[in-house]
C-alpha cells in the first residue's frame, strides 16, 4: 500500500493556527511536518517604543498564556534598566503566574484535550449512578461527583444529541474505535468539563485582584500598580486577602480532587500512549513552573520565590539522572524550514545576532500541500548546542525528579506505581499529559502553602511596598542597555530579550516554549519535537479521514502557535549582546 | 454560578420560542429584521436555495424557513489573533459559554472548543456557511502579500471570512483584532492586518471592542440578537453597541470624585495610590475610552484595571496601540519629533523659541536705533553750539541786549 | 565748510506751547537775511516749500547771537511774529540744544519730561531736536520770561536703518478710524477668554498641583472648577467666534467683511507681502504702508482665526464625548473617530501653545509698530484710530487728506 498524504488543518483545540501534514502507510505515520500558518511580527512593532509600554504589546502575543509574556517583558526591562521591584510585587507576580499556570493546565486538559479521549455522545447512554461509583473508584473526591449533577449533565448531553444540532461536537470522531472510556467515565468527564469551566472562571480572579482583568491583566515595570494597604479601602486589604485565600484553596482542591485523579484514570485506560509520541529525549528547564530569572540564571538571582531548590539545567540523550548546566549562549535558531532568511546562510543563529528577514517561498493561498517545499512554516527551529530539546511540564518534572524535589518525586512515583510505567516513558503523549497534572498540583500547593502565606505574612509585618520608583523615569536609565528574562511558564521555558537605546526599544525578541516544540527541520535535517513524536513509522493512524491519534499527540504538547512565531529583528541592524555579569 | 441545563426541550425553534413566550407575531417582527438584512445583502438570498426564487424573501417566508430550523447556527471564526477573546468568552459570568454552546446556539464551528479537526472541521464550517447563521469573528485579516500571514485549511483568512460572511444574518467582530487589527495592525503593520468591516462592507458589522472585550459583553451581544428579534443593538459611530460602549470609563469611574477634586496619583504606590486617587496624571486613558469596565467589571465583578491601581490603556478604542501610547503619559507624543517629544516640552519649546526670536528681533532693532541716534549727532552743527559760529556777530551791543534777556 | 554739509532734512515740529506746529516751524526758521547757517537755510527752504503762505520771520542784521560751545543755543530778536490768537508781537527766540535751551528757559519739570520723551522718539528716527523757546518783548522794551515752545526735528545726516522708512516731512498726522467698536470689543474679549481658557486648559492638560493627601476631609472640587470655568469660557469664545462670522457676512464695514480675510487679491499684494517679510527680516528699510492690515499681518490673523475655529471644533468635540446618546453631540464628536481622542487632546494642547506663540509675537510687533512707526498698534485696538501722515498713500486706501 502506497503512502497517503493526510492534512490536519485547521488543527483545532489549540491556540492559534497549526497545520500538520502527514504521510501514512499501513496504519502508521511515516513522515510528519509541523506547519505554523500565522505570522504577526509583534517584535517588529514594539521597536522604537517606550520599554515601559512593551508588556502590553507582547502580552498580546497570546491570550491563552496571557500574563506570561507581560511578566517576561517587564522582568527583561527591569533587568536592562536596573530596576528592583519590591518583594511583595515579586510575590504578586508569582501568584499571578501560579494561578495562570494551573488555570492554563486545567483548560488544556478539559477543554482542549479531553474531547480526544472522552466520547461525549456516549455520555448520553451512561447511568449516572454508575458514573458516581466510577468517580469514587478512581479516588476523585470532587464535590461535583453527585447523582443529581451527573443526571442533569446527562440530560443536557442527551438533549444536544437528540436535537441533531451537535454544536461544538459537530463532526467529532465519535464512532472512532480509539475511544475506549466506558459511558459512565465519559459522563463523569463531561460533567467535570463543565465544572472546570466554572472553576477556571472563578479561580482566575486572583489575576483580576492584582491586574484588574483577565485575559491580559495589567503590569508595571518596577513592580505592580496594585497598592497594598491593610488600612485603606481602595488598596489591597483584608477583603482581597480573604477572597484570594478562598480562590487559592479552591484551586488546590480542584487540582487535587478532580484534575489529577481524572488524568490518572483516563491515562490508565489509555496506557498504550505511554509508548506513543516520544520526541527527542533532551529536556531543558530553569526550575519549577513559575521560576523567573532576570538575566543569566548562572549569575543572577531568581526574582521569584518559587525555586523549590530546583536549579536550571538540562537532561540529555535519555539520561534522566545527570543534570547538565544551562548556558543561554548555547541557544540558536534555525530557519532551514521557516519562511525567513539569514544573511549568514542556513546556520544556527544565537539570540545575540539578529538579522532575519521574511522570505515566503510557499504557495499562494488557497493551497493543498506545503511540505514539498524545504520551507513550510512560520515557526523557527531553536536548538540547544545543536540538539533538539523539549521544554514544558515534562521537562520541569523530569528535572525536578532528577534533582530530588521531594513532592514531585512522590507524585511521579505514585503515578508510575498506579498506572505501571517507567520514568523514561514520561517522554510520551500520555507522559506529557500526566506531567502537566502533577505539576499543576505542585504549583497549587506552592501557591497555597508558600507564596500566598508569605505574601500575607509580609503585609502583617508592614512590608507593603509594591513599586520601585527610582528607575521609572527614562532619564534615570543608561543611554544604552540590554536585558533579558527567563521564565518557566505553562508551556515551558520562555525568554524575552531586548536592547534599549535612548529611552526606546531598539531590539526585541522572545524565545517561546512552543517554538522549541513546533519548529521544523534544521540544517542537519533533525526534525522538531512535534514531527519527531509523530513520524518514523511508530505512531498509529488507523483512519486517514479521522486522524484522532495524531491529534492526541499534538494536543499533548499544548500547542500555542501565536506564541511560537516571532522574528529576530527583521529590520536588520546591529547585534545584541547577552548580558551576563 | 452552577451550570443549569436548559437545553432546547422542544423540537424546533418555533416550538421553543412559543414555549419561551415568543408569539408568532413577535417572531415575524424578527424575521422582518432579517428580511431587511437580506434585501441589503442580496448575495445571501442567492446563496440560500430556499430563497433563491425571489431576490428578497418575505418575512413570512423567512419565519416559516427559520421556524423549521432549530437553534440558530453559529460560525465562530478565529483569524489572526491571540485567542484572548475566546478565553474572555470562557470567563463570562452572565450568559455563560456553556449556555451559549449548548443551550442558546449551535456553535458548529469554533477552532478553540470544537471536537472535530481538519477535514471534519472544514465540513462543519462548509455546511454551516451554506445556511443562514450568525457569524462571530475573532482576529484580524492580514491582507499583505496575498494573505500568506494567516491561512486556515490552506485558505487565506480573507477567503475564510468572505465565505462565512456570505450567508451570515448577523456579523459580530469580537475583539480589537476583528474590529481594526489591534496589536498586529500597530505601526508598521507588517502583515497588513485590517478589521472585519474593512472586508465586509455590504452588511452591518457589530464591533464588540476590547483587547479582549469583557466576556459578559461578548455573550450579551449575542444574547441581544436572540432576545430582540434579531434586531441589532443601537450602535455608536464606530459600530459598537451603545449598551456597552455608550459612556466613557471616565464618566462612570468610581475614582471620578478624586479627578474633580484635583487629587492625583503622582507616582505608583504613593500615598494617593493607596487612597485610590485618580490615575489621570500617570496616563489613565479613561477620559478617552468608551467601555463599560467600571460598570460590568471583570471576571465576575471581581475588579477592573483602574480598580487594581493601573491606568486604563484604552483597549476598546481604535488603534489604541498607536494612538493611546505612551500609556503612562497624559498625552501622546508629538509625531515626528522623537521619543521625548511630549506635548508640554514641544509647546514650551515653541513658546521659548518665539520669545527668543522676539528678543533677538528687539535686540537687532535696538542696535540699529542706537546707530541711528549716534548718526543723528555725528554731524556738528553750529546751530546747536557744536562748533564756534563761522561768522562773529556784527554788533556786540545787540548781542548783549539779546543775551541779557536770556539771563 | 557749509558746502561739506549734506542736505539737512526738516521733520516734525513738536509744540508744547500755544503755537501750532507750523508756527513753531516758522519761529525756528527765523534768520537774518542771507544767513549761511545750514540749519537756518534748511528751515527757511522747508517753510517756503511746504507753507508758501507763511513768511519766514525776519531777524534784523545784528540782532542775533549764534550758539557757541559754552552756550549751546542762539538768541535772536524776531519782529512782528504772528503768534497765537492772532497777536503780532516782537519776540526773542532761543534755539539750540534741547537741554541747554530748557535750562536757559527754566522750563518746568513736566515740560522737560514731555520734550525729552518726544525728542528721544525723534532721535530714534535719526533726527535731532532743535529746541525753541521764546520770550515776549514787552511794550516797554524789556524782555518777558522765556517759555519753551517745543522743538523741530532735524535730520542732519543721510538716514540709515530705520530712519529711512520715515520720511521726515513736516506733514501733520491724521487719525483715521478703521477698527469698529464691535471688533475692538471682540478683540479684548478674546484676550480675556483665551487667557482664561489657557490657564484652565493648561491645568486640565497637566494638573501639576492639587490638595495634599488628608484622610477624612472633604475632597473639594479643584479640577471641577477649572473645568467648569473652561467650559463657560469656551461657550463665550464660541459666541465671540459666531458673532465674528456673522459680522463677516452682514457688516458693511469693509474691514470686517469676509473678503478682507484674504489679502492677496492683486499681484502687488504678493509683492507687498514679500516686502513686508523682508522688512521684518531687516532686509529692507521700508515696509509698504497699509491703512488696515498688511498682507503678512492679515494672513497671520486669518490663520489665527482658522486656528481658533479648529480649536473650538476640537474642544467641543472633546466636550461632546460625555453624551454620545445625543445625536447632536454624537455628530460633534465625529473628529474623535478620525484620529482618536488622545490625538484630539494633543491637537487641542498644541494649538494652545501655538496661540501663545502668536500672542507673544503679536504683542511685540504691536508695541514695536507703536513706538517705531507711530502707526498706532496697541492704541488702535483701544480707540480704533490709526495714525497716518497727511498725504501718505496706503496700499489699501486712497491718499490720506
Amino acid at each position: 500500500m502506497a503512502s497517503e498524504r493526510v492534512v490536519i488543518d485547521p488543527l483545532t483545540r489549540i491556540e492559534g493556527h497549526l497545520r500538520i501534514e502527514l504521510e501514512a502507510e499501513g496504519g502508521v505515520i511515516s513522515k510528519a511536518w509541523s506547519e505554523t500558518t500565522q505570522f504577526r511580527g509583534i517584535e517588529t512593532i514594539v521597536e522604537g517604543r517606550d520599554p515601559r509600554d512593551a508588556w502590553a504589546f507582547v502580552q498580546r502575543i497570546c491570550g491563552v498564556c496571557t500574563t506570561v509574556h507581560a511578566i517576561a517583558s517587564i522582568v527583561a526591562v527591569e533587568n536592562a534598566i536596573g530596576s528592583n521591584p519590591p518583594e511583595q510585587a515579586r510575590l504578586i507576580r508569582d501568584m499571578v503566574l501560579g494561578t495562570q499556570e494551573v488555570q492554563d493546565h486545567v483548560i488544556h486538559f478539559y477543554h482542549l484535550h479531553a474531547l480526544d479521549w472522552v466520547n461525549v455522545p456516549s455520555a448520553a447512554q451512561a447511568d449516572p449512578a454508575k458514573a458516581v461509583a466510577f468517580a469514587q473508584a478512581i479516588g476523585s473526591k470532587w464535590h461535583g461527583n453527585q447523582l443529581d449533577r451527573f443526571t442533569s449533565v446527562k440530560e443536557t448531553v442527551a438533549g444536544v444529541v437528540a436535537s441533531g444540532q451537535l454544536s461544538i461536537f459537530t463532526g467529532g470522531y465519535w464512532d472512532h474505535p480509539a475511544y475506549k472510556l466506558p459511558p459512565e467515565a465519559n459522563l463523569m468527564a463531561v460533567s467535570h468539563y463543565l465544572d472546570a469551566l466554572e472553576f477556571q472562571r472563578s479561580m482566575i480572579r486572583v489575576n483580576t485582584v492584582f491586574g484588574g482583568k483577565n485575559p491580559h491583566p495589567n503590569f508595571l515595570v518596577g513592580g505592580m500598580a496594585c497598592s497594598i494597604d491593610p488600612n485603606a479601602s481602595e488598596s489591597i486589604n483584608q477583603v482581597q486577602v480573604d477572597q484570594i485565600k478562598g480562590w487559592v484553596d479552591e484551586t488546590l482542591a480542584f487540582v487535587r480532587d478532580c484534575y489529577l485523579p481524572d488524568v490518572l484514570a483516563v491515562m490508565g485506560v489509555y496506557k498504550e500512549y505511554f509508548d506513543i509520541g516520544a520526541a527527542q529525549p533532551n529536556f531543558l528547564a530553569v526550575g519549577l513552573a513559575g521560576a523567573t530569572y532576570a538575566g543569566d540564571p548562572a549569575t543572577s538571582r531568581t526574582t521569584s520565590a518559587i525555586t523549590g531548590g530546583v536549579k536550571p539545567g538540562l537532561l540529555l540523550d535519555g539520561d534522566y539522572a545527570t543534570v547538565y548546566p544551562f548556558d543561554p549562549k548555547k541557544i540558536s535558531e534555525y530557519v532551514t524550514s521557516a519562511w525567513y532568511e539569514y544573511g549568514a546562510g542556513d546556520v544556527g543563529v544565537t539570540p545575540d545576532r539578529g538579522e532575519t528577514k521574511v522570505k515566503y517561498t510557499g504557495p499562494q493561498p488557497p493551497y493543498t500541500w506545503l511540505a514539498d517545499n524545504p520551507k513550510y512554516t512560520w515557526c523557527k527551529a531553536p536548538r540547544y548546542d545543536d540538539k533538539v530539546v523539549q521544554v514544558g511540564p515534562v521537562a520541569r518534572v523530569l528535572l525536578a525528579y532528577a534533582q530530588g524535589h521531594a513532592r514531585t518525586k512522590e507524585l511521579v512515583d505514585q503515578a508510575m506505581a498506579a498506572i505501571g510505567f517507567t520514568l523514561p516513558q514520561l517522554n510520551s503523549t500520555a507522559g506529557r499529559i500526566l506531567a502537566r497534572a502533577i505539576e499543576a498540583l505542585t504549583s497549587a500547593e506552592i501557591l497555597a502553602n508558600e507564596t500566598f502565606p508569605t505574601f500575607v505574612k509580609n503585609i502583617k509585618g508592614g512590608n507593603i511596598d509594591v513599586f520601585d520608583a527610582t528607575k521609572w523615569e527614562p532619564s534615570s536609565w543608561a543611554p544604552s542597555q540590554s536585558g533579558f528574562s527567563i521564565v518557566e511558564v505553562a508551556r515551558g521555558n520562555l525568554s524575552h530579550w531586548l536592547t534599549i537605546e535612548g529611552g526606546k526599544i531598539k531590539h526585541y525578541q522572545a524565545v517561546v516554549p512552543t517554538t522549541w516544540l513546533a519548529g521544523g527541520r534544521d540544517a542537519k535535517g533533525q526534525q522538531g519535537p512535534y514531527e519527531e513524536s509523530l513520524a518514523n513509522g511508530k505512531h498509529p493512524l488507523v483512519r486517514n479521514d479521522a486522524p484522532l491519534e495524531p491529534l492526541r499527540t499534538i494536543h499533548s504538547f499544548d500547542p500555542c502557535m501565536s506564541c511560537a512565531v516571532h522574528v529576530l529583528d527583521p529590520a536588520g541592524g546591529e547585534g545584541f549582546t547577552v548580558v551576563s555579569e | 454560578m452552577p451550570f443549569e441545563s436548559r437545553g432546547w426541550q422542544d423540537e424546533t425553534l418555533g416550538e421553543n420560542l412559543e414555549r419561551a413566550g415568543v408569539s408568532r407575531r413577535d417572531f415575524l417582527t424578527f424575521c422582518t429584521g432579517l428580511a431587511a438584512i437580506f434585501a441589503a445583502g442580496s448575495p445571501l438570498a442567492q446563496a440560500v436555495p430556499a430563497f433563491a426564487a425571489q431576490p428578497s424573501p418575505t418575512p413570512a417566508q423567512i419565519a416559516d424557513a427559520l421556524a423549521a430550523v432549530k437553534k440558530p447556527s453559529v460560525v465562530w471564526l478565529q483569524l489572526q489573533e491571540c485567542t484572548g477573546c475566546m478565553e474572555s468568552t470562557l470567563r463570562s459570568g452572565g450568559t455563560t459559554v456553556e449556555e451559549v454552546v449548548l443551550s442558546l446556539l449551535s456553535v458548529n464551528y469554533n477552532e478553540l472548543v470544537m471536537a472535530a479537526a481538519g477535514e471534519a472541521a472544514e465540513k462543519a464550517l462548509h455546511d454551516t456557511n451554506a445556511e443562514p447563521h450568525i457569524l462571530v469573528v475573532n482576529g484580524s485579516v492580514p491582507l499583505a502579500d496575498g494573505g500568506i500571514y494567516c491561512t486556515i485549511g490552506g485558505k487565506s483568512a480573507e477567503q475564510v471570512l468572505r465565505e462565512s460572511a456570505k450567508n451570515a444574518t448577523a456579523i459580530l467582530a469580537v475583539g480589537a483584532c476583528a474590529v481594526y487589527g489591534s496589536v498586529q495592525a500597530a505601526r508598521p503593520n507588517p502583515t497588513g492586518a485590517v478589521g472585519v468591516d474593512e472586508i465586509i462592507r455590504d452588511k452591518p458589522v457589530i464591533n464588540v471592542a476590547g483587547c479582549p472585550p469583557i466576556g459578559e459583553v461578548i455573550t450579551a451581544t449575542i444574547a441581544y440578537l436572540l432576545t430582540h428579534d434579531g434586531a441589532l443593538p443601537k450602535l455608536d459611530a464606530e459600530g459598537r453597541p451603545l449598551f456597552a460602549y455608550g459612556q466613557r470609563i471616565h464618566d462612570s469611574c468610581p475614582r471620578r470624585p478624586h479627578f474633580d477634586a484635583g487629587q492625583y496619583v503622582r507616582t505608583f504606590d504613593d500615598k494617593g495610590a493607596r487612597e485610590g486617587w485618580c490615575l489621570y496624571d500617570v496616563g489613565c486613558k479613561g477620559p478617552s475610552t468608551f467601555s463599560p469596565c467600571p460598570i460590568v467589571q471583570w471576571n465576575l465583578k471581581t475588579s477592573w484595571p483602574i480598580g487594581a491601581g493601573h491606568p486604563c490603556i484604552g483597549c476598546t478604542e481604535k488603534d489604541f496601540f498607536d494612538r493611546y501610547t505612551p500609556f503612562y503619559n497624559v498625552l501622546p507624543q508629538v509625531p515626528g519629533l522623537g521619543i521625548e517629544a511630549t506635548a508640554e516640552k514641544v509647546g514650551w519649546g515653541l513658546v521659548g523659541a518665539v520669545t527668543a526670536g522676539v528678543a533677538l528681533h528687539a535686540g537687532i532693532t535696538a542696535v540699529r536705533h542706537a546707530a541711528d541716534r549716534r548718526n543723528a549727532e555725528a554731524q556738528p552743527l553750529a546751530a546747536f553750539g557744536d562748533s564756534e559760529p563761522a561768522q562773529r556777530p556784527a554788533s556786540d551791543q545787540n548781542q548783549s541786549a539779546t543775551e541779557k534777556g536770556a539771563e | 565748510m557749509t558746502t561739506t554739509h549734506p542736505p539737512i532734512q526738516v521733520g516734525d515740529a513738536f509744540s508744547v506751547g500755544k503755537l501750532t506746529p507750523r508756527q513753531l516751524l516758522a519761529l525756528a526758521a527765523s534768520a537774518e537775511p542771507g544767513t549761511t547757517d545750514p540749519v537756518e537755510m534748511a528751515l527757511g527752504d522747508t517753510l517756503r516749500r511746504e507753507y508758501p503762505d507763511l513768511q519766514v520771520p525776519e531777524v534784523l542784521p545784528g540782532e542775533s547771537s549764534p550758539a557757541r560751545r559754552d552756550r549751546r543755543y542762539s538768541v535772536a530778536r524776531v519782529r512782528a511774529f504772528p503768534g497765537s490768537e492772532g497777536a503780532i508781537r516782537d519776540l526773542n527766540v532761543m534755539r539750540g540744544d534741547l537741554e541747554a535751551v530748557m535750562g536757559a528757559a527754566r522750563a518746568p519739570r513736566e515740560i522737560r519730561s514731555v520734550l525729552r520723551r518726544n525728542a528721544q522718539m525723534a532721535s530714534m528716527r535719526g533726527a535731532r531736536p532743535l529746541a525753541v523757546a521764546s520770550a515776549r518783548v514787552q511794550p516797554d522794551g524789556s524782555l518777558g520770561p522765556y517759555r519753551m515752545q517745543g522743538f523741530v526735528a532735524l535730520r542732519t545726516t543721510p538716514a540709515r536703518g530705520f530712519a529711512e522708512e520715515t520720511a521726515l516731512r513736516p506733514g501733520e498726522w491724521v487719525r483715521v478710524n478703521v477698527w469698529s467698536a464691535l471688533l475692538r470689543f471682540q478683540h479684548w474679549l478674546n484676550v480675556v477668554v483665551v487667557f482664561v481658557l489657557s490657564c484652565t486648559g493648561y491645568y486640565i492638560m497637566d494638573p501639576f498641583f492639587g490638595p495634599p493627601a488628608r484622610a477624612g476631609e472633604p475632597t473639594g472640587y479643584l479640577m471641577g472648577w477649572f473645568r467648569l470655568v473652561h467650559f463657560i469660557a469656551a461657550f463665550v469664545w464660541l459666541a465671540v467666534g459666531l458673532t465674528r462670522v456673522i459680522m463677516a457676512f452682514r457688516s458693511r464695514d469693509r474691514y470686517l467683511r469676509w473678503p478682507a480675510l484674504w489679502p492677496l487679491r492683486r499681484k502687488s499684494d504678493l509683492v507687498n507681502l514679500g516686502q513686508t517679510a523682508q522688512y521684518y527680516l531687516f532686509l529692507r528699510k521700508h515696509a509698504p504702508l497699509y491703512l488696515g492690515h498688511n498682507p503678512l499681518q492679515q494672513l497671520t490673523y486669518t490663520g489665527v482665526y482658522l486656528l481658533g475655529a479648529v480649536q473650538m471644533a476640537v474642544g467641543f468635540s472633546l466636550y461632546s464625548l460625555y453624551h454620545q446618546d445625543n445625536a447632536f453631540w454624537a455628530l460633534v464628536a465625529t473628529p474623535a473617530h478620525w484620529v482618536g481622542v488622545p490625538n484630539l487632546r494633543l491637537l487641542h494642547t498644541m494649538i494652545m501653545f501655538a496661540l501663545w506663540a502668536f500672542v507673544i509675537a503679536h504683542i511685540y510687533l504691536a508695541v514695536r509698530a507703536d513706538s517705531l512707526e507711530r502707526h498706532g498698534g496697541v492704541s488702535s485696538m483701544v480707540n480704533g484710530g490709526v495714525w497716518l501722515r497727511r498725504g501718505s498713500k496706503p496700499a489699501d486706501a486712497p491718499v490720506i487728506e
